[in-house]
């Protein structure tokens, strides 16, 4: 994970743009804004959202905002609602706001990468999306604590049921007061905030992703990224190899792009190790103990150091 | 039935070794044939400062991998049978179109290691030239 404190302060959504382009986009990066002097001796508010979680192609931003919480009725005077309820030009002007507000705003993002995904989620021991969006959000409220913000209460759109991840979070930071609901967002104007600092990360993203594949696509022909939008079925379909699938930009692991895989592709069988290991003396049949083998020679048995190798003498092609 | 190996006339004045291009794959990709590895599968390759681990991905899974060099001595070959066998025990003309001295070794989400098959069996080729060897050392 790659930290950022940017040189060049980030002051509205098109100044996010270079630091997208400068990071490997197969890795995750973390963007921050300068902590408000404020908010080291001031009890602060902090909220906590995601952009990107359902969408088949593209990372998946986690954001969250704080400020004093003297201020946190100025969230609603700078527009901060629910972001689904505002256009992209909305959003990003109301982001622009929230940056020049440098005396007592401050803005943390994590975009998650769509290779970091599937990578999770298709690991020997899988990682849900909960789980990664659980690191994610632990991770971030984290890097703010250490950074010396004074935080005293903490809000959080939830991830699966309200109740249980209260009761977690609340367990990992007992020294702040936890808030999990469900539409946080259109709740608490800090959650607001904290949505539209990952919406438009996301937004951002995407319009300068680079394809290590070399593809030359933009938003406008992979969509929104929504399995329903017929621009990203449309994009699915088109821009599929036989052999590899699909760039990174699209999460293997969503069932929308593994279905127009397994129609598309060719078939890729991956071995499961329990399988491999109990094959040898599972296939083994209890009668070939009493068989005779050739005339009364006793048969070779080849020594496990062949067998574990599977080392074999070949005679034939 | 005979089978020929052949240098390939392709292979006629190539000094050049296929060494970055050849990766073992943990799983089983049904198909014979060409594929476009330069495009989706070296840029995404990537190490790690410190050490010899590379990390890919193919399909969406997490690989690790490393670069294996064959026992000295060794070469590895790419090898083309162009005229399938008609009949069973007909000769069979096998061509080298390729050969290598290194490839790369990928495991699905655990870092190669003696405990994978492959890599120990290059074992057998140091043991079988002790026990093959002419002149034993007889103080032991």
């Amino acid at each position: 994970m790659a930290d950022i404190f940017s040189k060049e302060k980030i002051l509205s959504a098109e100044n996010l743009e270079p630091h997208f382009l400068k990071h490997d986009n197969s890795k995750n990066i973390v963007l921050l804004s300068d902590v408000p002097k404020l908010c080291f001796n001031e009890p602060c508010v902090l909220g906590v959202d995601e952009a990107g979680r359902g969408p088949v192609l593209g990372p998946m931003v986690y954001g969250i905002c704080y400020c004093p919480l003297s201020k946190a009725e100025n969230f609603k005077a700078l527009g901060c609602v629910d972001s689904k309820s505002l256009t992209e030009e909305k959003r990003e002007l109301i982001f622009e706001k929230l940056c020049a507000e440098t005396e007592y705003i401050g803005w943390a993002i994590e975009a998650i990468s769509p290779n970091f995904i599937c990578n999770s989620m298709l690991k020997r021991q899988k990682h849900s999306l909960n789980q990664i969006a659980q690191d994610s959000t632990v991770g971030l409220i984290t890097k703010a604590k250490d950074s010396g913000i004074n935080i005293s209460e903490v809000y959080v759109d939830t991830v699966g049921m309200p109740e249980k991840y209260q009761e977690k979070l609340s367990e990992i930071f007992p020294e702040f007061k936890v808030t999990v609901a469900k539409k946080a967002d259109a709740i608490y104007p800090v959650v607001s905030a904290a949505s539209i600092c990952a919406k438009v990360s996301r937004d951002r993203a995407l319009k300068v992703w680079t394809f290590q594949e070399g593809l030359e696509a933009t938003p406008n022909d992979f969509g929104s990224g929504y399995p329903n939008d017929p621009v990203t079925k449309a994009f699915l379909t088109k821009n599929i190899d036989p052999i590899f699938g699909y760039p990174q930009l699209v999460r293997f692991s969503w069932s929308t792009a593994g279905k127009i895989l397994r129609e598309h592709c060719v078939a890729v069988e991956w071995s499961d190790e329990e399988d491999e290991q109990s094959g040898a003396s599972k296939n083994m049949n209890i009668t070939t103990f009493f068989k005779q083998v050739g005339s009364n020679k006793r048969q070779k048995i080849k020594h496990t150091f062949f067998t574990v190798r599977n080392l074999d003498v070949l005679d034939a092609l | 039935m005979a089978v020929h190996i052949k240098r390939s006339v392709k292979l006629e004045g190539k000094t050049e070794l296929m060494n970055n291009s050849i990766h073992y794959m943990p799983c089983q990709i049904h198909t014979d044939g060409q594929a476009s590895v330069s495009k989706y599968f070296k840029p995404s390759i990537k190490s790690q400062d410190g050490n010899d681990v590379l990390y890919s991905s193919f399909r969406g899974y997490p690989l690790m991998g490393k670069v294996i060099s064959l026992p000295k001595g060794y070469k590895g070959i790419v090898a083309q049978e162009t005229v399938k066998p008609m009949t069973e025990g007909a000769e069979r003309n096998i061509h080298v179109m390729h050969t290598f001295t290194s490839f790369t070794y990928w495991n699905w989400d655990k870092p190669p290691s003696l405990n994978d098959a492959l890599l120990s069996a290059l074992d057998w080729i140091d043991i079988s030239e002790v026990l093959h060897s002419e002149s034993g050392d007889t103080s032991g």
